[in-house]
């Protein structure tokens, strides 16, 4: 509901008197607002933008310092069988792209679109200049290049990393939805004993730092043979995870229990009522969960680094991300595009489901 | 009606149905939080390698603390005190950077049509990794020793006339540099709570104020600031959590070195690198000291919201 001073009824109607003044002050304040907004936002979109456009150069083209900003290179002209760099002469005032052919004292070009004119001998306007050349910037034409996908897909094998996260995400996200769907619907329809004291517990996990519980963990899934499997980053899921316990509960509580009693006095047993009345209303929350969850294992650096030490096989992409940067730095553009891939399919989603996960953040994050 | 008078509890249940759906969550309880919690604790008072108690690592002549020489460690060995400094930093400029720059975007969300982009393109860093971030920031602070600056900011410096900076390793410009990254990521999140929040604030008292002359800024800290106080209140606790625990921009980034160690990454640093379980848990255990107050706040808020529900 957004309300703008200049369309209310009630407003202009109190107001007349203040009419142009206030049509100025609004105006200034709208383009101030736009200002500033776009601001924010550009500032915000410009790591990404930045990740994109160096992922569509080559190292040349990112480490040429007078290269423009977009993805360009240098363009040549073939003489006498030989490649010359075309450059920009000012000449009477215009600026004409001329090759250079030889670079001396008297540098000698060639008119592109007038070669039987002959070579042009050049001197630049300043006679004491050593090599007047060098002040002649080349000409570049904007050319993305797309061959640092396939080279990282090489160096990582990137489609085995998106494979390894795409199943290790998927399965927990089946089991954290199933599990956590059975502990929120008996925190909100039983009556078991000592249940809040339980659920607070539950919550302060959510708040508690993995690394705290990390350490006695890992030992635990060593000692039970999983170390460098991912059963431990899958199995724990389908014990309920508090976070999305905490989201689904919130949503159970807000559909009438008028419901669960009509269920029961036609027979329905608590799991009949919870398949049949609760979950076919609680779309929205399970989507937000099943999000929540794919999210947080796509991107999941920590847990896959610890567990999966060593076995290289089952990286999934953020522990493969940073083994590749840690390798290639000094291949910005091969990294930037596989960074690219990495992040392509949780953005692709997000702006998907932007409002389910939206919603998900605020009833999680306000009523917590 | 009649249905209320046979079910006196919402449902009839036996006494092991209850029990059989909330077990999952019992058993994750257990598994890793009350077992882990408890273990770290042991762990913290033990030696390197679990094989005596810590007092055995005292060396005569030297300080002690007998069983806690572990928290000696913890707490006044100059790398945590830098630890302890930086964290402090991070939660001032962090949580002031996201709820206020949130709170910004929300209020001018609010205004324009196109809302929902530019909530999503603030919003968009969350659905990134760390480590996407990470590598997309340390990029963009990439410092070349040479003229050559492939680094965004120092290519825009040079642009603009100045020396290129080595962002990610001159002590103090560093930890702000980290901290850039986290209000980057973070505040999609205090954004998208506050928005909601200024959404509920009912239309009709702000125009009311306006057709009493009030102007925006008035209306916005007379009226809107009082209703979603509350929310901001949780907004700040949340953050300060998130702050305290803050672990991967910093390991991604810089791994903790040139000043910008921060306790969770030192716990790391102590249990995977140093191998020193024992100084591990004890930094563990005083990250948990740290947070619990904020912890508890959260959750007292939360269980005076259940009372009025």
């Amino acid at each position: 509901m957004t309300t703008t001073t200049a369309t209310s009824p009630v407003r202009s109607r109190n107001t007349v008197n203040w009419a142009a003044k206030r049509r100025w002050r609004n105006f200034t304040a709208v383009a101030g607002v736009t200002l500033l907004g776009l601001i924010v936002l550009l500032a915000f979109l410009m790591p990404l933008g930045y990740l994109f456009l160096t992922s569509v150069k080559d190292l040349q083209q990112i480490q040429d310092p007078n290269a423009p900003f977009l993805p360009s290179r240098t363009v040549n002209y073939t003489y006498e069988g030989k490649e010359y760099p075309l450059v920009e002469v000012p000449v009477d005032g215009e600026i004409k792209q001329w090759a250079l052919i030889k670079r001396a004292k008297v540098s000698q070009l060639l008119d592109p679109q007038n070669p039987d004119q002959g070579l042009i001998e050049w001197t630049g306007s300043d006679p004491s200049v050593a090599q007047p050349w060098r002040q002649l910037k080349p000409v570049y034409r904007t050319e993305p290049y797309l061959g640092n996908f396939a080279a990282a897909n090489e160096a990582i094998n990137i489609w085995r990393l998106l494979r390894n996260t795409f199943i290790i995400a998927a399965l927990g996200t089946v089991g954290t939805v199933i599990a956590s769907t059975f502990v929120a619907y008996g925190f909100t329809r039983f009556k078991v004993p000592g249940k809040n004291v339980i659920f607070i517990i539950l919550m302060a996990t959510i708040i508690l730092p993995s690394q705290v519980t990390l350490i006695p963990t890992y030992v635990f899934f060593r000692t039970i043979g999983w170390g460098g499997t991912w059963w431990p980053l899958i199995i724990p899921h389908f014990f309920s995870n508090a976070y999305n316990v905490f989201l689904l509960r919130q949503y159970f509580m807000s559909i009438p229990k008028e419901l669960d009693e009509a269920a029961w006095i036609d027979g329905a047993s608590p799991f009949r009522t919870l398949v049949s009345v609760i979950i076919p209303q609680a779309w929205p929350a399970l989507t937000a969960v099943a999000m929540f969850h794919f999210f947080f294992a796509w991107n999941d650096f920590f847990a896959p680094l610890v567990y999966l030490a060593g076995n290289e096989e089952l990286y999934p992409i953020a522990v493969g991300l940073t083994q590749f940067n840690n390798a290639y730095g000094s291949q910005p553009g091969q990294l930037m595009a596989a960074t690219l891939m990495a992040i392509a399919i949780p953005v692709v989603i997000f702006f998907m489901a932007q409002r389910q996960f939206m919603q998900g953040i605020v009833v999680t994050g306000v009523e917590k | 009606m009649a249905a209320e008078a046979q079910v006196p509890t919402i449902m009839k249940q036996g006494r092991v149905t209850p029990w059989l759906y909330v077990l999952p969550a019992l058993f994750v309880m257990s598994i890793f939080i009350v077992y882990p919690a408890l273990n770290t604790f042991y762990l913290s008072l033990r030696n390197i390698d679990n094989t005596d108690w810590a007092s055995a690592a005292c060396v005569a002549g030297e300080p002690c603390w007998g069983v806690l020489e572990n928290y000696r460690y913890a707490l006044t060995s100059p790398i945590m005190q830098t630890a302890f400094i930086n964290n402090l930093t991070w939660i001032l400029l962090m949580v002031s950077g996201t709820v206020l720059l949130g709170l910004l975007v929300a209020v001018l969300a609010d205004r324009v049509r196109y809302e929902s982009l530019a909530k999503a393109i603030i919003f968009l860093p969350m659905a990134i990794s760390f480590v996407g971030a990470g590598i997309i920031w340390k990029f963009m602070y990439d410092y070349g020793s040479g003229q050559v600056q492939i680094g965004f900011l120092n290519a825009l410096v040079k642009l603009l006339g100045g020396q290129p900076v080595s962002w990610l390793t001159t002590p103090q410009i560093n930890n702000i540099a980290l901290i850039v990254v986290g209000v980057w990521m973070w505040t999609g999140f205090c954004m998208t709570i506050l928005s909601a929040s200024i959404k509920s604030v009912p239309t009709e008292i702000l125009e009311a104020a306006r057709v009493d002359g009030a102007t925006e800024w008035q209306a916005f800290q007379g009226i809107t600031i009082p209703i979603i106080w509350p929310t901001m209140t949780v907004v700040i606790t949340t953050m300060v959590i998130n702050v305290l625990k803050i672990f991967d921009i910093v390991y991604v980034m810089t791994g903790g070195n040139y000043g910008t160690e921060v306790i969770a990454n030192r716990m790391y640093s102590e249990m995977y690198k140093s191998f020193q379980t024992g100084r591990a848990a004890a930094i563990a255990v005083v990250l948990i000291l740290v947070i619990v107050p904020a912890m508890f706040y959260n959750i007292r808020r939360f269980r005076e919201q259940e009372a009025t529900r």
